[in-house]
């Protein structure tokens, strides 16, 4: 064997691990450099140099934990501003879906009563021509005689409309429309130039008046009265083209708005 | 008893100025208290043993707070320095659990 023994009392190094090593030296060198010895007296421990090393100490470790614990409250104090934004949040949210729920009764409840469901109100309002109708009814197809050799008084006039709609009031027409023109009580037949207006809207040939009623009365009376003798008197002159056709489902559309709203006039207080 | 009372005015001057460590003194702070705990124990263990030296702790103190803050500030600097401030704590906290052992070995023969 080439190596010798190791010195007694000296470490094997070799086998420990540097952690060992430095648990081994834990101690300051120097304080068995400075004064080599055992148990000889410590020297200078109440000097104000050892004290202003302690000093320091503390007042690191001091300020360390002040820091430590005057960040803290911050931090919580950020926590708990979320937290209570949060529970601010989530009562606001509650509160919104609670008036939304309430609002949405509300408007089912308005709906409801609202005058538009009431059907005296429909009634009214189909009446006064504000809503479109449909039933049973008959549809006149009135043109003026195309013939080359027609007569003078083979033109549809206005006098002849106006007579046709007055006889179909007559006859018990709940409601009139000519080409899809609706009748109201501020409707009127005139004429602008050549071509004949109802709802100042101008009318082509050829006309068809839509009447809503009773259709075998309709058609009844419409041949029996007045309007009805004057118009086969005008065929049989001027050779107009007038066809008469009962039908169970006919459609009037609305009246134009200008023509079914009120400004001025007012209800009479009392009456009902 | 003057290192006590140093102790206590350094405790009582940190309560009352609270001063601000500067941002960038911030990272050293814990790391430098590591190091001087480690000398004031190692101090402890040498006045068990009676060979306490005022200039040997004092210089221990300054050199090792100096030390292991400029090796975290190294590190810092290299970009290693959460590394070497583990080394650091590391090496001094096995330091200070030696020398508290030694104590409590000197002071209750276990």
């Amino acid at each position: 064997m080439a190596h010798s023994d190791p010195p007694p009392g000296s470490d094997q190094h070799g086998g420990e691990g540097l952690l060992d090593s430095i648990a081994d030296n834990a101690l300051d060198d120097d304080y068995y450099e400075v004064r080599p010895g055992r148990y000889s007296r410590s020297q200078g421990l109440g000097t104000f140099a050892s004290a202003t090393a302690v000093m320091l100490l503390a007042l690191m470790v001091t300020i360390a934990a002040v820091q430590t614990r005057t960040d803290r409250p911050l931090d919580q104090l950020e926590r708990d501003a979320l937290i209570s934004d949060i529970g601010v949040r989530k009562s606001n949210l509650a509160e919104n879906r609670k008036d939304s729920r309430g609002l949405s009764a509300e408007v089912l409840e308005l709906q409801k009563s609202s005058p538009g469901s009431d059907p005296e109100v429909v009634a009214l309002r189909v009446l006064t021509a504000q809503l479109g109708a449909i039933g049973p009814g008959i549809s006149i197809t009135v043109d003026s005689n195309e013939q080359t050799d027609a007569p003078e008084n083979g033109r549809v006039t206005e006098i002849d409309l106006q007579t046709l709609i007055n006889g179909l009031w007559y006859a018990g027409a709940e409601a009139i429309s000519i080409n899809d023109n609706r009748f109201s009580a501020r409707s009127a037949i005139g004429r602008s130039g050549q071509s004949m207006t109802a709802n100042y809207q101008s009318l082509t040939r050829p006309y068809t008046i839509v009447a809503l009623g009773n259709k075998d009365q309709l058609e009844e009376r419409i041949g029996a009265n007045p309007a009805g003798k004057y118009w086969a008197q005008r065929v049989r002159s001027g050779g107009l083209r007038f066809v008469v056709e009962a039908s169970d489902e006919l459609m009037v559309p609305a009246a134009p708005e200008k023509r079914v709203d009120v400004n001025h006039a007012e209800a009479i207080e009392g009456e009902s | 008893m003057i290192p006590v009372l140093g102790l206590v005015v350094g405790v009582i001057a940190g309560l009352i100025l609270q001063p601000t460590v500067p941002a960038f003194l911030l990272p050293y702070l814990p790391i430098a208290i590591v190091a001087a705990l480690d000398a004031v124990i190692g101090a402890l263990r040498a006045l068990g043993e009676n060979r306490f030296h005022d200039r040997v702790f004092v210089i221990s103190f300054i050199s090792n707070v100096i030390m292991a803050s400029f090796i975290v500030f190294l590190g810092d600097q290299l970009g290693v320095g959460s590394q070497l401030s583990t080394g650091v704590v590391v090496v001094l906290g096995i330091r200070i659990f030696a020398n508290a052992a030694a104590i409590r070995r000197r002071i209750f023969h276990a």
